[in-house]
């Protein structure tokens, strides 16, 4: 493997990895607190307050949020790669791939 | 949601990553329908939940696909510069869309996987020889083969049409949920020259890409149940990792040829509910 393919490969572990466990924890938090409800879709603001004082529905909604933007570090680590072959192609190409990525979570549902 | 419904929709989740990765199909084929004509859940929420997963699925099989060295990383971003937009128009059409014609569209989506999913093991790769011919875009690749146990080396033809190819896949998994294989696989390797391995592989990686461009607009339009979510994330993680542990027990030809025909099955139900 290439040094871009390890790092790579380790990127795609930990986050998903991290997101899984994440919102497991969610489901194990819903299961000792019965009663809460889980139907609620939560501002961004309530979500980090959500998280601190360990509402399942707010930790469930976090670990969804990381799984959602982990491509985006699947993509930094491709960027930084090329930016250290000086590779302007493809530079271009993963920031391109960025920004569309971050305008639809961003930008688009403004629109 | 009821406690029973989630474990029969938990149970479900694991059959479908045993299915998904012994067939190396998209999850969405599977999830979407039954989330919505079993258990009644609206199919927007059903293709968001699908999107999720999607990401999930090409995480875990990207990892083990470039430890393989079949993944072409430079090749993905040729179709994830326009699958991104294709994933944005496709959910945000969706979102719009009345649920009985989005139902009607899923249909024939289906029939054309299963068309897919039996034309396309028949096809020989068209991976050409390994020249001395120019590579400027430095797409050209090689992998070890575990059948033959020697190096292919492959000769990406016609990049350009990655783009095409990509906004086409990225469209459909925004629209639909369905995950860009059944249209990504065939371009790569009927019309760029790419081995149906590299093609796959490839495929996999793209497709968590423009999942997640999909996934967060129905997120922010609040179409993702967090609780549905995570229950059939779990499910098809934990299918994910028993499939290939079945797989060398299952004729993957005629598990194959099976799941094609329940597809076309499933797509004429949906039809004859939405039409009475």
């Amino acid at each position: 493997m290439t040094r871009m393919e390890i790092n790579l490969r380790q990127v795609i572990i930990l986050s998903a990895c991290t997101s899984i466990i994440i919102s497991s924890f969610g489901v194990v938090v819903l299961a000792l607190q019965p009663g809460v409800t889980t139907d609620l879709t939560l501002l961004p603001t309530q979500l980090l307050s959500g998280v601190k004082t360990g509402n399942p529905l707010a930790i469930m909604n976090f670990g969804i949020i990381v799984l959602i933007i982990s491509p985006v570090t699947w993509l930094l680590t491709v960027l930084v790669s090329f930016v250290g072959e000086r590779d302007r192609l493809y530079i271009i190409l993963s920031i391109f791939v960025l920004l569309m990525l971050i305008s639809s979570s961003i930008i688009v549902p403004r629109l | 949601m009821d406690i029973l419904i989630l474990c029969v929709i938990l149970l479900f989740s694991i059959l479908a990553g045993i299915i998904v990765s012994t067939l190396g199909i998209g999850a969405g084929v599977i999830l979407v329908p039954f989330l919505t004509f079993v258990i009644g859940i609206p199919i927007k929420v059903a293709i968001a939940t699908s999107l999720v997963d999607a990401i999930t699925v090409s995480g875990a099989a990207s990892a083990a696909y470039i430890k393989e060295r079949k993944t072409n990383v430079r090749l993905t971003l040729w179709f994830a510069a326009t699958s991104t937009i294709g994933g944005i128009t496709g959910a945000l059409i969706a979102i719009r869309m009345d649920r009985t014609l989005l139902s009607e569209i899923f249909a024939i989506a289906l029939i054309i996987t299963a068309y897919f999913m039996i034309v396309q093991r028949k096809e020989v790769s068209s991976a050409a020889p390994y020249g001395n011919d120019a590579d400027p875009f430095k797409l050209n690749g090689s992998y070890r083969d575990d059948e033959t146990k020697q190096t292919v080396n492959y000769r990406v033809k016609h990049p350009l049409l990655g783009f095409i190819g990509g906004f086409l896949s990225g469209n459909a998994a925004g629209l639909l949920g369905v995950g860009g294989g059944i249209v990504n696989v065939p371009v790569m390797n009927l019309f760029m020259g790419v081995p149906i391995k590299v093609a796959t592989a490839t495929s996999a990686f793209i497709i968590g890409i423009t999942a997640a461009t999909s996934a967060a607009i129905y997120y922010s339009y609040g179409y993702i149940h967090p609780l549905l979510a995570v229950t059939v994330l779990e499910g098809i993680f934990l299918g994910a990792i028993i499939g290939p542990r079945v797989q060398g027990r299952l004729k993957s030809e005629a598990l194959n040829t099976a799941f094609a025909v329940i597809l076309i099955v499933v797509a004429f139900l949906i039809m004859a509910k939405l039409f009475g």
